[in-house]
């Protein structure tokens, strides 16, 4: 044997063997020796190796019929008698005086086999954990509904009930348990899109993303004209997603832009994008691009670059009730629908410098027919 | 001279499906204060609701369980779901004429889609304010009451 093949034989990771096609082996290198146990003096026949005899059986067929085997998947034993799952790949030659010679390499994927297994196994227990969870969200959140609206209902009857009976404190406090309730009435209704948008199957369409951010601004058109806010929409891509999910994730970043405008200042918000390739590198439209980035630009009061990663956790917020309205739930809904498109979403900002928010989104949805 | 049938004389009775107490309360009250002056009755579950609209069990006297002219019905109920009672109202020739109006705290599509589905007349969501089921109890009076004709038989 040529040294370079031999230095190949010898280095190979793989277990190589050389056999006659009766079985007998003539060489097998050292990954074989020590994925096995064996040398040739002590190896018997190959199809003694075999688990399973119908394997090393069928094996024999195709190699017959075809000359070759690829990533055939059996089990073979190790001297030891331990299980090893390995694919073989082998080749069969006619020697000079007619007889069959088989070569071939083995791999030993048992390790892997198990990890796979493994993964698998915890994915799926993830995945049944994740679901409960939200099914669990949505179940409380929809029976917390319930006790909330009679505190609401009663509330009013006896407001309506004792209207001008009740002193000023008395209504004040009965005014704050009502509003009270209202709050958190919102805050589960806000709680229950997010479980919705969480655990909702996705519907993939073609989405033209300019299209939908058209539609969120004709539905904020009372706040748009409210605050004459002035809302630029750059050329947008079309992408494959959800819809419903885009337009509540456009929604959200334009409402919260809007909401956090700088006092005493015309909001202005910029949406626009750009296409990037596998590798994030800024591409033009076309068969390269696999990726896009929107940013969502607003002039509004900004923030430390600090609270950037945490403007994005449920219930996070980085101001009171008596200055800004809300429930934290916003952002962190966009990040679950980015994110459940194989997305990410980050932001950039500085306070009284407005805020950049950054979604990255797959062009199409592979990765989830894939998975 | 014969006298003409005066709806004002004889309103129809209504009749609510709702196994929670708190919510028969507010729906009375709303029905009150939303000047309705039809006869009003309760049943707690969908087994209930077909008893009462079969004269069945505690229901045979035909003075305290008369057939309704309009069902009001919430989903969620043990025993019989809302949604099951509706299947049966629909399917049975003799009450499938009773207009059934879902009333219900539950938003979700499944839920509106199935209803309809089954036949249900009208589905609202329940308000969440006093005053908005006061209204929504007048609107349905305006409507089934004065303005739509409920088929012979029903008064």
């Amino acid at each position: 044997m040529d040294a370079r093949y031999r230095a190949l034989f010898d280095g190979s990771m793989d277990a190589i063997y050389l056999s006659c096609g009766d079985g007998r082996i003539l060489r097998v290198n050292p990954a074989f020796e020590a994925i096995f146990g064996y040398t040739v003096a002590d190896l018997g026949l190959a199809q003694d190796v075999y688990v399973h005899r119908e394997d090393r059986e069928r094996f024999q067929a195709a190699i017959e019929a075809t000359g070759a085997v690829r990533d055939f998947e059996t089990q073979l034993r190790h001297r030891d008698g331990s299980v090893r799952d390995c694919l073989i790949t082998s080749t069969a030659r006619r020697t000079a005086d007619g007889s069959l010679e088989y070569q071939g390499v083995i791999r030993d994927v048992t390790e892997q086999r198990r990890d796979r297994a493994e993964l698998d196994r915890t994915t799926a227990a993830l995945r049944r954990s994740n679901a409960e969870l939200e099914q669990f969200a949505y179940m409380a959140s929809h029976d917390l509904q319930e006790p909330l609206r009679k505190i609401r209902a009663f509330g009013d009857r006896l407001g309506g009930m004792l209207e001008g009976q009740l002193d000023d404190r008395a209504a004040d406090y009965l005014r704050r348990m009502v509003a009270a309730a209202e709050r958190m009435g919102t805050l589960i209704e806000n709680l229950l899109s997010y479980s919705r948008a969480s655990s909702r199957g996705m519907e993939l369409s073609d989405v033209a993303l300019d299209a939908v951010a058209e539609d969120v601004l004709a539905d904020l058109d009372q706040i748009v004209a409210g605050t004459q806010a002035r809302v630029e929409i750059g050329s947008l891509p079309r992408i494959e997603a959800d819809p419903v999910q885009m337009r509540q994730l456009f929604q959200n970043l334009v409402a919260n832009a809007l909401k956090y405008r700088a006092p005493d200042t015309s909001p202005r918000v910029t949406i626009d994008a750009e296409y990037l390739d596998h590798r994030d590198r800024v591409v033009v439209p076309g068969p390269a691009a696999s990726l896009a980035r929107i940013r969502v630009t607003d002039n509004g009061i900004g923030f430390e670059p600090e609270y950037a990663e945490r403007i994005f956790e449920l219930f996070q917020r980085l101001h009171g009730r008596d200055q800004y309205d809300g429930t934290g739930i916003g952002l962190g809904m966009c990040r679950r629908i980015v994110t459940r498109h194989g997305g990410t979403i980050t932001a950039e900002g500085l306070p009284g410098d407005g805020a950049t928010f950054i979604v990255t989104l797959p062009l199409t949805q592979e990765h989830v027919r894939d998975a | 001279m014969f006298a003409m049938p005066d709806p004002a004389a004889s309103p129809v009775p209504v009749l609510i499906a709702d196994d929670d107490e708190e919510d028969r309360m507010l729906a009375r009250d709303a029905l009150v204060e939303s000047r309705l002056a039809n006869p009003l009755f309760f049943v707690h579950d969908g087994v209930e609701l077909l008893d009462f609209l079969h004269r069945r069990g505690q229901f045979q006297d035909p003075s305290t369980s008369p057939r309704p002219g309009i069902i009001l019905l919430d989903i969620n109920m043990p025993r019989m779901t809302g949604l099951e009672a509706l299947r049966e109202i629909k399917r049975d020739p003799s009450l499938r004429r009773i207009p059934v109006v879902i009333l219900t705290t539950s938003r979700a599509d499944e839920d509106i889609i199935r209803s309809y589905d089954l036949g249900v007349n009208s589905f609202i969501s329940k308000p969440v304010t006093f005053d908005g089921l006061v209204d929504v109890m007048r609107l349905l009076g305006t409507y089934w009451f004065e303005i739509v004709d409920l088929a012979p038989g029903s008064r």
